[in-house]
């Protein structure tokens, strides 16, 4: 309010005492007699795993030639050496975007000296332990003693010489990033790593040498692209057409996925006649016949009768379903029926009707040509029936089922709290039934009786197979996390919403599952990396991801180096991978929660 | 204060609430015993009695947030049945106000108030926008459009609420203890947005425990005990010269 008095002058809450390392051991460790004997303790088993950890990672005879030397197998399998930009391309785009996304939302912030001092002489002392206690020759042990004291004391140095500003925020954390690229750009060039090779005899055995110009090169140029893109975008980030670069970048998020799968990965043999001869008439069609029967039933004089067409499109749908057709038909069919029956919520008159039927022509399109390409043939030349194998193959298992299960999650969910028995009573059994059965078993059903029961002429490849098995099973589970959101959320909101004469499906999109979904974030982050590391399943009907290579098929190689018994070492690889990735998933989330959480407080 | 709200400087017009022989139970208790009552356009109506006495279910039964099982509700020319469209009809025409405010608390300001106008009423956002700055500036907070309702105090969130409720342009406006979950020094601002309504002539229904409020605004004061009306009328006649027992024993409790 403008009539504000000036409140009393605030007193500054006086600082603690300093406290030496050695008070704060004293008070912290070694209290009482019990939490001595348990500091030593920890201590202890810290050190010996720590040791041992050292010992296995950097015993000289330990085979980590096998990943070296299998590193493109493990991300890609056979992917045609000459695509392999197609490969490079999309990590870069994808870093690109991040870049430019981070630059645009203002994101990372800014850390306090004292922390990152904190932080660097804690790697330190952790490298000084290292070098003390692994199984080093005498020149190894002494340039990591060194590189450890030489962090220590930059630490101890950020800490001491920024004075009073040690625990202002004034290092951009994206700095450190681009620091931590160039540190990692400068090591990729210099390191060596073990390989295998062969000695004067002829036998097998392990070499030390660079890493291949092949990777070296694309990923510096990766990371310098990252960081000019950082920069050019952070300088547009304070103009006015923000807003219009944040909703590009939004819809670029939204496309990526998809178009580097299919299109920039899959290279889809495109038939232009057929495109000419099937899929831009059924665009044609469609979005003639659409446009007219949806600004149709949603002029409001219409009324119900616009919702009795929407239903009788809905049951052409799904009898669409029983008969052999082109699958862009069947899902435009189906389409064409949901935004029938959405007609009389979304849209209306003037400006939101013209967007609710350009949306309809956008979905058309999406289809269309998504079914376009999918029909296609890859022209990527593999051995075996998938492209993709290994850590891509692991990542598009993953990513598919659990966009492709969200829709069906929430549908789940909201048919399992909605007032209607009929729904309720098939959601709970669908949710019921999917859960009770290990994903393994759906895995198997999908792989050994999915082919019985499908009517002649419909194959289904093995990827889809475990894509479609996963995506089922996830959605039970998130349709259970997403009830409880729903449930979380105070019956006024939805009075609130009915006394303002919203209709069941207004409430539902705008004011009960955006609070409900905001709610259940962690639970949500949890399914996704559960998701994640449940592809590794699919090992078990024979998919070559990224365990099934680290298990399987390098630990089986005789030729032309023989890797057998370097299992060990393959999947602390892999373990180290699934880690990267779901500690990634859960930091972004932590991030979200941050973020969404600003209005509640 | 001196100022007086009442009839006056306002014109009753026709019936527009017409409830008849009310009845309403939630399991076996009967929170309404047969309500008859009758509220004219541009009439302000307030509703009192001890907790439990069925107020607040009366006029939740009004935009039915609670269907009554017996006796008729007509609101607008438009009798209350269990026909949907037509509930939703009435509920945009009849604003509502909450004691706990029930703000949308995942959108800002001035997206709780223009979300309704915008999809239930269809119209433009620049100009339901346009029209909730207006309406933020009558309640007098139009400096917090932008934040989101957890960052404003109570007495702001229930003025937004008000906002938000007049932004569907209702008929009548139904306030159900509008003030009781608010700390004292924040009532006062509420009262002063619900009496400058008042004034422009809105129908409103407001159940309440602000006696101040009843005298000075109200055109009728109805008192509720055990899901019926014991009395009536007009605040001068129901603050000075009450008629029946109960209704005498409310008042000294709380006068």
């Amino acid at each position: 309010m403008s009539d504000m008095m000036t409140a009393p002058e605030l007193e500054i809450a006086p600082e603690p005492p300093p406290k030496g390392p050695g008070i704060w051991m004293r008070d912290n460790l070694f209290s009482t007699p019990a939490s001595i004997i348990m500091t030593i303790l920890s201590a202890i088993i810290v050190v010996l795993f720590y040791r041992g950890l050292l010992g296995f990672v950097f015993n000289p005879s330990g085979r980590w030639d096998a990943v070296t030397f299998n590193m493109k197998l493990l991300m890609v399998q056979a992917y045609p050496p000459e695509e392999l930009w197609r490969v490079w391309g999309s990590v870069g785009f994808i870093f690109v975007m991040a870049a430019a996304s981070f630059a645009m939302w203002r994101m990372g912030g800014m850390a306090e000296p004292r922390n990152v001092g904190k932080g660097l002489m804690g790697s330190g002392a952790g490298i000084v332990l290292g070098g003390i206690l692994a199984p080093f020759s005498s020149s190894g042990r002494l340039a990591w003693i060194v590189t450890g004291i030489v962090l220590l004391g930059a630490g101890w140095a950020l800490r001491t010489l920024t004075g009073e500003r040690a625990k202002q925020p004034i290092i951009p954390m994206m700095g450190l990033v681009g620091i931590g690229m160039a540190v990692i750009a400068a090591i990729i060039w210099t390191v060596e790593i073990p390989y295998p090779g062969r000695d004067a005899d002829g036998a097998q055995t392990i070499i030390q040498q660079g890493i291949a110009t092949t990777t070296t090169i694309p990923w510096t140029i990766i990371f310098a692209l990252t960081a000019i893109t950082y920069a050019i975008f952070r300088l547009v980030a304070g103009k006015s057409s923000g807003g219009a670069i944040r909703g590009t970048l939004t819809v670029l998020w939204a496309l990526s996925f998809p178009v580097l799968l299919l299109i920039v990965l899959r290279d889809p043999g495109l038939d232009w006649s057929r495109a000419a001869s099937f899929y831009l008439p059924v665009f044609a069609v469609f979005a003639v016949v659409g446009w007219l029967i949806l600004a149709f039933v949603s002029r409001p004089s219409v009324g119900e009768f616009g919702r009795i067409i929407g239903a009788l499109l809905l049951v052409v749908s799904f009898i669409s379903f029983a008969f052999s057709m082109p699958f862009a038909i069947r899902f435009l069919l189906l389409f064409l029926a949901l935004f029938a029956l959405a007609a009389p919520t979304f849209g209306g008159e003037g400006a939101a009707n013209r967007r609710y039927l350009l949306g309809w022509i956008g979905t058309v399109a999406v289809t269309t040509i998504g079914s376009f390409i999918i029909a296609s043939e890859s022209l990527i030349e593999v051995p075996g029936s998938f492209f993709l194998g290994g850590l891509s193959l692991t990542i598009v298992l993953a990513f598919t089922s659990i966009v492709l299960s969200f829709p069906l999650g929430i549908i789940l969910a909201l048919g399992r709290t909605s007032t209607m028995p009929i729904f309720r009573l098939l959601s709970t059994t669908y949710i019921e039934l999917v859960r009770g059965v290990p994903l393994i078993t759906w895995l198997l059903v999908a792989f050994l009786m999915l082919p019985v029961a499908l009517p002649d002429g419909i194959q289904i490849g093995g990827v889809m197979r475990a894509v479609g098995a996963m995506t089922f099973f996830n959605a039970a589970y998130l349709a259970e996390n997403v009830r409880g959101g729903l449930q979380a959320i105070h019956t006024g909101q939805r009075e609130a919403s009915k006394a303002l004469g919203m209709s069941t499906l207004q409430e539902t999109v705008f004011i009960t599952l955006p609070q409900a979904l905001r709610a259940v974030i962690p639970a949500l982050v949890g399914q996704v990396i559960a998701t994640f590391k449940d592809t590794s399943l699919v090992t078990i009907v024979g998919l070559f991801d990224l365990l099934h290579m680290a298990r399987q098929v390098i630990p089986a190689q005789s030729q032309p180096f023989s890797f057998l018994g370097s299992i060990k070492w393959t999947l602390v690889f892999a373990a180290v991978v699934y880690w990267m990735f779901t500690f990634t998933f859960s930091r972004v989330s932590q991030r979200l929660e941050k973020k969404l959480g600003v209005g509640e407080r | 204060m001196s100022e007086n709200a009442r009839t006056s400087e306002r014109t009753l017009g026709d019936p527009i609430v017409i409830t008849e022989g009310v009845k309403k139970w939630f399991g076996d208790f009967q929170a309404l015993k047969g309500v008859t009552a009758t509220v004219r356009e541009r009439e302000v109506v307030v509703v009192i009695g001890p907790s439990g006495s069925g107020k607040s279910t009366y006029i939740r039964c009004i935009n039915r947030l609670e269907a009554h099982q017996e006796g008729t509700i007509i609101v607008d020319g438009t009798e209350l049945t269990n026909d949907i469209k037509n509930v939703e009809k009435i509920r945009s025409e009849v604003g509502m106000v909450f004691q706990q405010f029930n703000l949308f608390p995942h959108l800002t300001v001035l997206d709780n108030i223009t979300l309704a106008p915008q999809w239930v009423r269809k119209q433009p956002k620049a100009e339901a926008e346009e029209f909730a700055m207006g309406l933020l500036e009558r309640v007098g907070i139009p400096e917090q459009a932008e934040k989101y309702p957890g960052q404003l105090s109570g007495g702001q969130q229930q003025r937004v609420a008000i906002a938000r409720s007049l932004a569907m342009q209702p008929k009548i406006m139904l306030f159900d203890e509008p003030t009781s979950a608010l700390d004292p020094e924040m009532i006062k601002e509420v009262l002063d947005v619900m009496k400058e309504l008042a004034l422009g002539g809105m129908t409103m229904i407001v159940v309440t425990h602000e006696m101040g409020f009843a005298r000075e605004v109200a055109d009728r004061v109805m008192f509720f005990d055990y899901g019926t009306i014991v009395e009536e009328g007009t605040p001068e006649h129901f603050f000075t010269n009450p008629q029946h027992d109960r209704t005498k024993l409310f008042l000294s409790q709380i006068l």
